[in-house]
């Protein structure tokens, strides 16, 4: 997005790998600038741990170059890179106390004693764990492991901090928690990190940029607005927030939209892309973001405007998620803001609704099971 | 060994069930051990009062014999001589067992590993004779072993291994060596290996992984493994008299030798030197353990605050 000029800090290349015919990573490329905070996205099995095992040099792709600090790294292992990896498991040594563990990393490079005790201490300091040095791993609660497994990487002062699902285990109040912190360290350490979680909101929380992923493949890169606003297809859109999508066919480009026609309706849609790049009759997925359909007298100077009925209305204080069925028999979710006295609908009741062509996007179908 | 019951008992104990149950599933267990263990030393430790004199056994409480075995040189030659068998078998049912272990557990192939096991294990299916025969045949002047040696020119009228320590020792390590690696492999099987990854990551390489984690982690095991090898070895009765061929002395032999000719104090007194030495051996074994586990571990040096 921005034009000045950023170092890139790390760098994959039309990045492979393959599991036994399976392919885990499929020409990934994808480029962090030093500083950036980018989390990559995806359901369990998208390739996104084995991305980042790759960036760690943990392991090698078969195909494609890696790129750290300006440097070629690829099939160099990961005790050669100036990268440090923090693992789902921790993998905090048990036989160590918090010290040795936070040490090794400066033990390995033969540092003096005192230095690294007084960097140990600063590390410690860093992750807020003070007084726990000798504190043996065993006695760590899930957070303080976290910020231990976090200063050990973080004291070899890596060129890129890889973090792979490390929240995951943690329950929702303490994940919240480590969010924020992550993000203060990442600000005071000033370092670059990529972050894998399958976690959406964890992703729009922390990062700069998002990369999401699907079947080894990078879907899209770019910042938590524009996934949110202009996803790249129908997976990334159905992925990241809550939409609906509707299977729709082209009828022609328009001077404000696309036309389009769905269950013999005429819809007006928008894009991303050029409006005339999209062919007449060919199939597409509509897709409108919970929040973006408007009811009542809201939906009356809308371009699209459908007729329905309330099927179900769930209350969530500052807004109401309603399912609606359209005459057609479409089912549109919609997600209304409330307040206090404001008009509510009941289930079994008639409604209006609308939504605009720049709220719904006319995207290429990612393919099979996006969109079921 | 302790640390593994431990284990056992805290993974079996549901803490609701009855004492008296816990009691009555007790109970085969501890009257064999009562009678045969407890009963037998109970008996071998009145034995070792009394006094054996000229083929004849004299009811007393006399600590003769005790004196005899502690201040003779000729018994101390005889303890020095098992411990170091045993040690030397210890070292090198280490040596062998511990690759070996570390081999199998980082198998893939659920066939290949199962192959392995089963070649390790076997030397416990055959019986304790016919494989101290088998071992004969290869090690003796005119055996398969000494054949090979010959030929590869490393001697000419071939070496002695039978009759003698070195036999001994090469019988002994393979009959133990699944109780090596069996200990080992379980506690190599048990460990993260995202620990290792771990360490690679912050700069170690192969030698230091195993260095600082592999090793250390596996502490538990070797010295399980140790612990049961040594003892077996201190007790080791029928290797050494079939391959050492009576020149071999060793205690088990040597009371062996004493119940034969009725000598019931001094069978005894050794008997219960060779019990106490074992446990002493165990639980220093132990502590070794534990100081190659966390040796590295606290700040300094220092022990932990």
């Amino acid at each position: 997005m921005s034009i000045v000029h950023e170092s890139v800090s790390i760098e994959a290349k039309h990045v492979t790998k393959t599991y036994g015919g399976r392919t885990a990573v499929d020409q990934v490329t994808l480029q962090v600038n030093k500083g950036e905070f980018v989390s990559l996205l995806g359901p369990s099995g998208c390739g996104k741990t084995t991305l980042l095992r790759m960036l760690g040099g943990l392991e090698q792709p078969d195909d494609g170059i890696i790129m750290l600090g300006g440097q070629d790294v690829t099939g160099v292992p990961a005790y050669g890179r100036n990268s440090n990896m923090i693992f789902q498991q921790l993998a905090l040594f048990p036989h160590m106390d918090v010290f040795n563990n936070i040490a090794y990393g400066l033990k390995v490079k033969k540092m003096a004693k005192a230095e690294i005790k007084r960097q140990v201490h600063e590390m410690l300091e860093l992750v807020q764990l003070g007084d726990y040095g000798k504190r043996a791993i065993s006695q760590l609660s899930g957070g303080q492991a976290q910020r231990v497994a976090i200063a050990r990487a973080l004291i070899n002062k890596p060129e890129v901090l890889l973090l792979d699902e490390p929240l995951s285990a943690l329950d929702m109040q303490l994940r919240l928690d480590m969010q924020r912190e992550l993000k203060r360290i990442q600000r005071e350490f000033g370092g670059t990190f990529i972050f894998v979680t399958h976690d959406q909101s964890e992703a729009m929380n922390m990062s700069d940029r998002i990369g999401v992923m699907r079947a080894g493949q990078l879907l899209q890169y770019a910042t938590p607005d524009e996934i949110y606003e202009r996803p790249a297809d129908s997976f990334v859109a159905k992925f990241i927030g809550d939409t609906n999508l509707l299977d729709v066919s082209v009828v022609e480009p328009d001077s404000n939209g696309i036309r389009v026609s769905i269950m013999g309706r005429s819809l007006l849609a928008g894009s991303n892309e050029e409006p005339a790049s999209f062919r007449p009759g060919t199939k597409h997925s509509l897709s409108i973001r919970y929040e973006y359909i408007r009811l009542g007298e809201d939906a009356a100077h809308c371009a699209n405007q459908l007729q329905g009925r309330v099927i179900e209305s769930v209350y969530g204080g500052a807004s109401i998620r309603y399912v609606i069925e359209t005459l057609d028999n479409l089912r549109i979710q919609a997600s209304v803001p409330h307040q206090r006295g404001g008009t509510r609908y009941s289930p079994g009741e008639s409604v209006q609704l609308g939504f605009d062509p720049d709220d719904a996007l006319l995207l290429a179908d990612s393919g099979t099971g996006a969109t079921s | 060994m302790s640390r593994f019951t431990e284990k056992v008992v805290n993974v079996y104990s549901s803490g609701n069930r009855k004492w008296t149950t816990q009691l009555l599933l007790l109970l085969p267990a501890l009257l064999l051990m009562g009678i045969v263990y407890l009963g037998g030393l109970l008996i071998f430790g009145r034995y070792s009062f009394d006094i054996y004199d000229n083929g004849k056994l004299v009811r007393a409480w006399d600590w003769s014999t005790y004196r005899a075995f502690l201040t003779d040189p000729y018994y101390w030659k005889l303890i020095g001589n098992t411990f170091r068998i045993a040690f030397k078998v210890t070292a090198w049912s280490l040596l062998l067992a511990y690759p070996l272990a570390y081999c199998i557990a980082g198998l893939k192939k659920p066939g290949w590993k199962q192959f392995l096991l089963l070649l390790t294990f076997l030397p416990l299916l055959v019986s304790a004779v016919v494989r101290s025969y088998g071992w004969q045949l290869l090690l003796s002047k005119q055996g398969f072993m000494n054949w090979v040696f010959i030929h590869l020119g490393m001697t000419e009228e071939g070496f002695n291994m039978m009759n003698n320590e070195t036999g001994v020792i090469i019988a002994l390590v393979h009959i133990f060596l699944p109780f090596m690696v069996f200990p080992i492999l379980n506690v190599l099987s048990q460990s993260d290996a995202s620990l290792k990854a771990a360490a690679h990551d912050l700069g170690a390489g192969s030698w230091r992984t195993f260095f600082t984690i592999t090793l250390p982690l596996s502490a538990r095991g070797i010295a399980s493994g140790v612990q049961i090898v040594f003892t077996l070895c201190l007790t080791a009765f029928t290797t050494p008299q079939l391959i050492g061929g009576g020149r071999v002395m060793t205690l088990p032999v040597f009371i062996y030798q004493r119940t034969l000719d009725t000598n019931w104090p001094m069978a005894a007194v050794a008997s219960l030197f060779l019990l106490v030495s074992s446990v002493v051996v165990s639980l220093l074994v132990n502590k070794g353990a534990e100081w190659l586990m966390f040796r590295r571990s606290r700040e300094g040096g220092r022990a932990h605050g």
